[in-house]
């Protein structure tokens, strides 16, 4: 069939004729007063374009095939210039981008990227690859469309035929006006950049990302405050906090890391907790808490083990699902974008191993959510041990005399000492992962390249 | 052509946009000359409709809802004015038989003179709309008001006598 297009197209091209001057002139009318415009255009229009018509030459024939074969050079530049500008919204703001690759921006009130967190694997390969911090909303999507273009997540080309749906989701949290208002200019650039680049695609958005959500996003961040604490804080607070927990980790490329940091940093506040209250107290009570507190250390460590044994070590039965994962996950996608460029049509053939690539891709993805959620089943039970631990020694301080009112001070002022120091402690003891999981998003990044789906401006769209 | 790229393009005509106006018929002229043509087999004529049609969607073009079916509104257009041409052609001319001769601007062994000849007008437009359109069958039915089982089965037909057609052609 795509032999049949490509020669029924060539035949066409040559053969209509150029818009007349008549028609292109006409102008086009305003909304409001649309019905009386059509009707005196319409009238003025049939006796000029019976003129037109009786002057058409030859060279309009050709001067139509040289205007189609230069009109995407030099016409859709113009065509897709004045974009409306986005009004600006006064109020931070929550963007997740979804198109497989997920990730969520945290906005200030000039739309302008505060903060940039991959929501899942592949994300990490969009945020690892540029700077989004700094840059408009509409250009961060922009860039987000471009990476996921090169990755090979959105494809040029037969997209339809090789199963891509080249759909670019869209959320927002906070007031529904300003959303629909920022949403109206993000998608008239994505559309622009999907024309420019030839993509088939699509850009929807989704439900709004509710305070609800952002709670719960907030207290996976903030293990160490409880959770009707961020229950209380208004909208503006749980943006502005979101975006410096996302600032704390905006250089730690894997999810499994992140939780890490979220959690042990959550530890190390409570443990700093723990240390003042001893240190405050009567030699009996600190003999107590020394037992507890040595037994909390205890599970501490082993959570922090059991985490780089299965879940962040290079070793780890989930880092190695996850090595598997990507490396079928470039194979897939290189083929599936070498084929959406085939000049003759996709066999059955081809659409089978397709298929067979797809079969080993949502395996290595099972396996892959197999070994995260075995292993946090386990380090579910370990961290109810702390929680319990931590609980009971907080419940029984009245009982050793301690009036933990009356250290509160010394108690807030080290736990800020702690929250403040995590990050550089956190990122020594695991700089290898880090750099680790920065240089496999790289790798596959670099990997994923030299897929020919890497549509140049200009490239343009199939044709009707 | 995906169906946001002809909504953008739309929507920046309404906005007044002369350029996107170019691309838009760049982009669609030859689907809309070749679905014209199934209604008026004859190259002329079907120039004469296409500028109609491109006028009617500069002047029509804010009641084309945004978001909606580009593709879809673009084709009405054509299939009106395309009707409205054989009225006026019924009432010129009103019983004369038609007869299938070469187009000049199609000569032996293209694609649209094969068409013309091997195919039944809802044939010529199943393939048109398929083929060029990138319409499902289960829209060309909808868009067709038949079944999709005609569909599919005429357009695998359609197919084949065209393929058959476009090699004696060569011979």
């Amino acid at each position: 069939m795509k032999k049949l297009k490509n020669r029924w197209e060539n035949e066409l091209k040559t053969a209509i004729p150029a818009l007349s001057d008549s028609v292109k002139n006409t102008a086009i009318p305003k909304a409001e007063n649309q019905s009386s415009i059509v009707k005196t255009s319409s009238l003025k229009e049939g006796k000029e374009r019976k003129n037109m018509l009786k002057k058409r030459t030859i060279w309009a024939v050709v001067s139509g095939g040289v205007a189609c074969a230069c009109a995407l050079a030099i016409i859709l530049p113009n065509a897709l210039k004045d974009s409306p500008p986005i009004v600006s919204a006064k109020e931070m703001k929550v963007m997740n981008v979804s198109c497989n690759p997920s990730v969520e921006f945290v906005l200030d009130e000039n739309n302008v990227v505060v903060s940039a967190n991959a929501l899942n694997e592949e994300g990490n390969l969009v945020v690892s690859a540029e700077v989004f911090v700094g840059k408009g909303a509409e250009d961060a999507v922009c860039l987000f469309a471009e990476i996921a273009q090169e990755s090979g997540f959105l494809v040029a080309g037969e997209a339809k035929s090789v199963g891509a749906d080249n759909q670019i989701s869209i959320a927002f949290s906070g007031d529904v006006t300003i959303a629909e208002t920022l949403y109206g200019g993000v998608r008239a650039r994505v559309e622009e950049y999907f024309l420019m680049h030839g993509i088939d695609g699509e850009i929807q958005k989704t439900d709004a990302v509710t305070e609800e959500q952002l709670e719960n996003i907030l207290s996976e961040c903030m293990p160490h405050i409880e959770v009707e604490k961020i229950r209380e804080m208004n909208y503006s607070t749980l943006v502005e906090t979101l975006a410096e927990k996302r600032k704390e980790t905006e250089n730690i490329f894997s999810q499994e890391l992140k939780t890490a940091y979220y959690e042990m940093k959550a530890f190390a506040i409570e443990q700093a907790e723990l240390e003042t209250i001893k240190a405050n107290a009567n030699a009996i009570t600190s003999a107590i808490l020394d037992g507890v507190y040595t037994e909390y250390t205890k599970v501490i460590s082993d959570i922090e083990n059991f985490r780089m044994e299965y879940l962040v070590g290079k070793d780890s039965p989930y880092q190695q699902a996850l090595a598997a994962y990507r490396t079928a996950k470039i194979e897939y996608l290189n083929y599936r974008s070498e084929i959406a460029q085939l000049e003759q049509e996709v066999t059955q053939e081809i659409l089978d191993v397709l298929s067979a690539y797809e079969e080993t891709l949502d395996s290595l993805h099972n396996q892959l959510l197999q070994a995260g959620e075995t292993a946090h089943e386990s380090l579910d039970v370990m961290k109810g041990q702390v929680k319990e631990l931590f609980v009971g020694i907080s419940d029984r301080l009245q009982e050793w005399g301690i009036d933990k009112e009356d250290i509160a001070e010394n108690i807030l002022a080290e736990r800020n000492k702690a929250d403040k120091e995590f990050l550089a402690k956190f990122t020594e003891k695991c700089e290898k992962e880090i750099n680790e999981a920065h240089g496999h998003w790289t790798a596959m990044k670099e990997a994923l390249k030299g897929n020919p789906n890497k549509g140049g401006e200009g490239s343009g769209g199939e044709t009707a | 052509m995906g169906v946001n790229i002809l909504d953008v393009l739309l929507r920046r005509v309404s906005e007044g946009n002369d350029d996107a106006f170019e691309e838009l018929y760049v982009q669609t002229g030859k689907g809309v000359y070749a679905f014209v043509y199934t209604y008026l087999h004859n190259a002329a004529d079907t120039e004469d409709v296409v500028q109609t049609v491109y006028l009617k969607v500069k002047l029509g073009i804010h009641t084309y809802k945004h978001g909606s079916n580009p593709k879809a509104w673009l084709l009405q257009i054509a299939k009106n004015q395309s009707l409205n041409e054989l009225k006026k052609r019924r009432r010129e001319v009103p019983t004369e038989e038609i007869e299938i001769v070469s187009d000049p601007q199609f000569g032996e062994g293209t694609v649209m003179d094969a068409m013309k000849r091997c195919l039944s007008e809802e044939e010529q437009r199943i393939v048109t709309l398929h083929v060029l359109w990138a319409y499902k069958h289960k829209e060309i039915a909808e868009i067709l008001h038949c079944p999709i089982g005609t569909v599919t089965s005429k357009y695998k037909r359609a197919l084949e006598k065209l393929k058959e057609k476009l090699k004696e052609d060569e011979l």
